[in-house]
């Protein structure tokens, strides 16, 4: 799968960290991807609790939204942090998003675990980013 | 969908002629009009049969035939409907025209094939006589040699009623139905022999064509498989890059009327897949050359649009269907647009490149084609073809400039935001849509509206905290806040994009800056207000009571323009009258004067467009109106004024005009021979009117003070002949400081550099007052100008000149006691709250010592805090805090020159007297302490000590500033005498007391401390002392009083005295005055 673009995104909507290559108008409407994503995620977030009772509270949100050339996955933690995945339209297996997801929720958890991250701040970690990158280099 | 010939698009239906009488082929005609296409049925050429031997190796121009579906659109029907009425009174003449008419059928038939129907309404017939009328029609048919297979007779009353159109369309369509099968089975008989490689052009017309003809069955299945079936034919010629153009738009076409036959069966999943399934293959088609992108840009972006409305059209009306996101039709629109934006970039970045071969070329096309207007010679040219361009790709390009892209792209978007407003859970997908839509509205110009949205959404983006998304909102705020000079919004944005946790670059930051320090302090900054000519107020000429109710503001983007430039003039008219006010028509009028142009030369200024011929101007909301118009010939626009004309049936006649004006100077230039540098600054011409006159007169207090706002009666004689109106330009000359006029009207303030006049009758005079203030001692010049305008659009101005001498508001007097002795105390830098007050004033030099327990007595006229002070020191000085000297200030020099300043505010009420005793409160500056037993008593010393003047030099220009240079009080308290009493006690506990005795002089003081008797007390203590202080000594006495009765007691009197050298004693009076304590009862007693 080719990982166009990783959002992740705090309990009250504010994007800790938007990793993608590309750059200028490019990058801004991949962001309003991402933030149209949060659309998305709510409305199936309350959902899914309702489903599954909260306790068996489902995580992975699966395929948000398809845009035209772009597919838009989404993930969500206990404590309302969203992972939001924009991969191009090739054909890609649940199984690999949710995976993907997974280990990036294993690397947040390290990253915020750092008594130097400001809980709620930007994530600005090179540590975290490098770790990021060979998540995505991996998929 | 417009874009496309209605042949190709249009659900087709079966032609049928019509001939014979008249009245029945009308009836016929409305009853079935949406059910058949009808031509006049008169002659009808040869059709030339196709063999198969024909169609051997044949390859046709073009995929779809033109002329061939304009023809079974227009001229040849499948099935002929011939009227006739038969008189039995007159069977010869009716048998002879039916004959007639069958003949002529017969003829046609042979080059033709179609059926006919003859439709015989009878007249006069015998009742019961059904057999006589079979008898006549079979006579009929075996005369006229007309055979069952080409048609049938239908008979009819006289009275026609409705039941029998039944018969006569389910006769037309079984007929139609027939004819089109038996074409369809020809041409799949010609399918077999075709050469699938080379004739495939030639198959997909014919599939094309079965499909057409299962339409005009209402065969939809059929006609959807006939049309995929072409479909996949024309897509395997993609190669043919010869006819790419051609290619792509079939498929366009049939994938349009694959998509509506699904959707008028009612498979809108199918219909959906299908054109996801083609739009995928669209866009994967890339054309050989990268600068032609926007072409497929503009194709991909119709084609959204044409199945968005498709996909509108046919859900609004099946009810019941969930608009899921790919069924929504926002989406589609939503991808329109953006692919018209993309068409939109390609093309600018394109005129930006080819700019001057564009310019050199440009004049050479006369007409213009934009995107798929080749299509309109679709019938002419028998097939779609590629787009014969004479001048290639330049043409194309060309097209595109004059495309309105941003109207279409804010169309599309405003569609797909209408449609995403119906969704539950959109907020956001809606705000990324209303943030594409005021870009658009920025990009055309529409800053308000623009900016209405930028703020609304930079609110979302900066309460997520959302920067990166932030930050552009806010960079069209800037500009939105420039277009429409805005300050606030200006200083607000810009600082908001300069704080630190926007992680801009360095060069983003410095330009920030630049452009934050060049908007706001250039002398030509849009922001102020004196060198605006862009944004101006207009003036009002009225005739109607609500001339006073309408503001309107105006403003050219330039000032400055080329001849043949398109110009735009933008008018924002605001109603403050309570209620709707139509103005239903409105005319621009130009007025040269610079060079006496005639009016045959005004007129070659060609007003172009206009938006809206109607305003309607509710109360309080602006209306902005927009003007583009051309100068044919180099000049200056002296005066636009608009004319508005009031539809209201309450007004009379005469009162049915509004008539703007505006002084607007406005230069065009001739482009070959404009240079800049040839003109430096805008000329403005004055020209004098001896009728037009004006005076004015005005009536002033004097002399005003510098910070306070002083009024200025007006006065405008007017003695022209004709109503005038126009501007006030009041003004200081020779402003030397910051000076501000303000205008209060009697219904508000107007802080403005410019003043609307009301329009001002024949021999009238109008009043008005002006608030203006300086901040300024000096005397000024405040130079009034009026710039004014008749009816007949004449202008000129006149201008009245005020010396005034502003004086300070505030007085200072530094008053003393004590020895007069030589020495220089500097105080410099007072200011005030109302700004910097002396510090551009020379330092204030006093001849005359501070001393301990000084007075500084301040007069003023105005609300003045004095907060800083600072005192030089010099060799015969030292400073003293409080009221000892610390040795260590004393003997270091140094610690001095640190200590030389002190800091207090104090503040003083206009016109009371405030004193501040330095000694008492401050660190003072420096005093010379001197002993000297001579001047023993209080004695007061008051000084003016006159003017100081300075002279500023600016250029050649010399100023001259008198400052009346304060006096100050200084009052010498040598003996101070505290004495602090409690002011509550209880029977029987003890009270302590101290009085303090405070030498502060340099002098020895002998004072004497008695007691009086007071039963209301036991007292403890010495109840009479003499006391010797040494200079800066204090003293302690200690009492304890215990109180013996309850309530409110007197304390006991003391009484201080001192004695002079000479003999004589001196009562402290502060001491004389009573004290009062309230006495509890013993504990235990209280209640």
């Amino acid at each position: 799968m080719k990982i166009i673009c990783v959002g992740i995104i705090g309990p009250q909507n504010n994007p800790l960290l938007i990793h993608t290559d590309f750059s200028g108008e490019e990058r801004k409407n991949i962001e309003y991807i991402v933030y149209t994503a949060l659309d998305f995620c709510e409305e199936k977030i309350p959902a899914m609790s309702g489903n599954k009772k909260s306790s068996l509270f489902e995580s992975y949100l699966g395929l948000l939204f398809p845009t035209e050339d772009l597919r838009v996955y989404g993930y969500v933690t206990n404590t309302h942090h969203k992972y939001v995945l924009v991969l191009d339209d090739s054909d890609v297996k649940d199984v690999d998003t949710k995976k993907f997801f997974v280990q990036l929720h294993d690397i947040f958890i390290q990253a915020i675990s750092n008594p130097f991250y400001n809980y709620g701040e930007k994530i600005e970690s090179l540590n975290f980013i490098s770790n990021l990158k060979s998540l995505i280099s991996k998929s | 969908m417009n874009i496309y010939p209605k042949e190709l698009l249009t659900h087709p239906i079966p032609l049928v002629g019509l001939t014979g009488n008249p009245e029945t082929q009308i009836s016929i005609q409305k009853k079935f009009e949406n059910k058949f296409n009808f031509v006049s049925f008169t002659d009808i050429r040869p059709h030339k049969r196709t063999s198969i031997q024909e169609l051997d190796n044949y390859i046709p121009g073009g995929i779809i035939s033109g002329n061939w579906l304009i023809k079974h659109f227009y001229t040849y029907p499948v099935v002929v409907v011939s009227c006739h009425q038969f008189d039995f009174l007159n069977t010869k003449k009716s048998e002879k025209d039916i004959l007639d008419q069958l003949s002529h059928l017969n003829e046609c038939l042979k080059l033709r094939n179609f059926k006919s129907i003859i439709l015989l309404v009878l007249q006069n017939a015998p009742s019961g006589f059904s057999e006589v009328i079979e008898e006549k029609i079979t006579f009929l048919k075996r005369k006229g040699d007309f055979e069952n297979k080409k048609g049938t007779f239908l008979i009819f009353p006289q009275n026609f009623p409705n039941p029998y159109y039944s018969r006569i369309e389910s006769a037309i369509r079984n007929y139609a139905n027939r004819i089109h099968k038996e074409e369809i089975r020809k041409i799949k008989k010609y399918q077999d022999i075709l050469n699938r490689k080379t004739q495939n052009t030639l198959i997909a017309r014919h599939l094309f064509k079965c499909g057409f003809y299962s339409e005009c069955r209402i065969d939809f299945k059929n006609a959807i498989k006939y049309y995929q079936k072409s479909y996949q034919e024309v897509k395997e010629m993609i190669n043919k890059k010869e006819m790419l153009t051609e290619i792509k738009t079939v498929l366009e076409v049939l994938n349009i009327k694959i998509t509506r036959l699904h959707f008028v069966n009612k498979n809108f999943v199918e219909g959906i897949e299908e054109f996801h399934k083609h739009i995928n293959f669209v866009r994967r088609i890339n054309s050989e050359d990268s600068e032609r992108d926007f072409e497929s840009y503009a194709s991909i972006s119709q084609q959204y649009l044409s199945f968005a409305e498709l996909l509108e059209e046919n859900i609004s009306r099946q009810s019941g269907i969930q608009p899921k996101i790919t069924k929504n039709i926002g989406l589609y629109y939503q991808l329109a647009a953006e692919y018209a934006m993309k068409r939109q970039r390609a093309v600018e970045e394109l005129l930006v490149k080819y700019e001057d071969q564009l310019s050199r070329v440009e004049k050479n096309f006369h007409t213009s084609q934009t995107f798929h207007m080749h299509l309109l010679d679709f019938p002419k040219l028998n097939f779609i073809g590629q787009p014969n361009l004479q001048f290639g790709f330049l043409q194309e390009l060309s097209a595109e400039k004059n495309f309105r892209h941003s109207s279409q792209i804010l169309h599309l978007l405003q569609k797909a935001y209408h449609h995403y407003s119906d969704q539950e859970n959109s907020e956001r997908l809606l705000i990324s849509l209303q943030s594409k839509i005021a870009q658009q509205h920025l990009s055309k110009a529409e800053y308000d509206l623009a900016k209405e949205k930028f703020i609304q959404i930079a609110s979302n983006f900066r309460k997520i905290q959302w920067d990166s998304l932030l930050i552009p909102q806010l960079l069209n705020l800037m500009e939105c806040s420039i277009q429409t000079a805005d300050q606030k919004l200006f200083v607000d944005t810009v600082l908001e994009l300069l704080i630190p946790e926007f992680k801009h670059s360095l060069a983003q930051r410095i330009e920030y800056h630049e452009k934050f320090f060049s908007a706001l302090y250039e002398p030509h900054s849009i922001f102020n207000k004196t060198f605006l000519p862009q944004e101006l107020i207009f003036e009002m000429k009225l005739d109607t009571p609500f001339y006073s109710l309408i503001e309107t503001r105006t403003h050219f983007t330039t000032t400055k323009a080329y001849q043949n430039d398109t110009l735009i003039y933008k008018c924002r008219f605001i109603s403050h009258f309570p209620r709707k006010i139509i103005c239903s028509q409105i005319e621009i009028l130009f007025n040269i004067q610079k060079f006496d142009i005639s009016l045959d030369r005004i007129q070659t200024l060609t007003h172009t467009e206009s938006e809206n011929s109607e305003i309607v101007l509710l109360p309080e909301q602006p209306k902005t109106f927009r003007f583009s118009f051309k100068a044919k010939t180099p000049s200056i626009i002296q005066c636009i004024s608009v004319k508005l004309g009031l539809q209201n049936t309450k007004l009379t006649e005469s009162e049915k005009n509004f008539v703007f004006f505006r002084w607007n100077p406005f230069e065009i230039f001739q482009k070959e021979s404009f240079h800049p540098a040839k003109h430096p600054s805008r000329p403005i011409v004055h020209i004098q009117r001896p009728r037009a006159q004006m005076e004015i007169v005005a009536k002033m207090q004097t002399p005003p003070f510098v910070f306070e706002y002083f009024p200025i009666h007006l006065r405008l004689l007017s003695h022209s002949d004709h109503i005038i109106s126009g501007n006030l330009i009041p003004k200081f000359i020779r402003p030397l400081g910051k000076c501000s006029i303000h205008y209060q009207s009697p219904t508000n303030n107007i802080n403005s550099t410019s003043i609307s006049l009301p329009e001002i009758l024949p021999q009238k005079e109008y009043s008005i007052v002006l608030f203006a203030k300086c901040n300024k001692e000096s005397e000024h010049v405040i130079r009034v100008c009026a710039d004014y305008t008749t009816a007949n659009l004449y202008q000129t101005s006149i201008q009245s000149d005020f010396v005034l001498d502003f004086q300070s508001p505030f007085k200072m007097d530094l008053k003393f006691f004590g020895t007069e002795i030589p020495s220089i105390t500097t105080i410099s830098r007072l200011s005030s709250s109302l700004g910097p007050v002396l510090n551009e004033t020379p330092s204030l030099i006093i001849n005359r010592p501070f001393f301990l327990d000084s007075c500084l007595v301040i007069d003023t006229h105005i609300p003045l805090k004095i907060s800083n002070f600072n005192f030089v020191p010099n060799s015969g000085f030292r400073k003293i805090f409080g009221n000892s000297i610390p040795d260590e200030i004393i003997n270091n020099p140094d610690l001095i020159q640190q200590n030389n300043c002190f800091s207090n505010l104090f503040s003083v009420l206009p016109s009371q007297e405030d004193s501040l005793q330095i000694g008492k409160f401050v660190e003072i500056g420096f005093v010379q302490i001197c002993f000297s037993r001579k001047l023993f008593s209080f004695q007061k010393i008051q000084e003016d000590l006159g003017q100081f003047a300075k002279e500023w030099k600016e250029e050649d220009f010399v100023t001259k500033l008198l400052f009346k240079i304060p006096s100050a009080v200084v009052i010498k308290k040598d003996v101070l005498i505290t004495f602090d009493p409690p002011q509550e006690a209880r029977v029987g506990e003890t009270l302590q007391c101290k009085l303090v005795i405070q030498n502060c002089s340099s002098f020895f003081h002998f004072i004497s401390v008695e007691i009086e008797k007071n039963e209301n007390f036991l007292f403890s203590g010495v109840s009479s002392i003499n006391v010797d202080i040494l200079p800066n000594e204090n003293k302690t006495i200690s009492y304890n009083f215990i109180p013996v009765f309850q309530g409110l007691i007197m304390f006991p009197l003391i009484k201080v005295t001192e004695f002079l050298e000479n003999g004589s004693s001196q009562v402290f009076p502060e001491m004389s005055k009573p004290n009062y304590v309230f006495v509890y009862p013993p504990l235990g007693l209280d209640n």
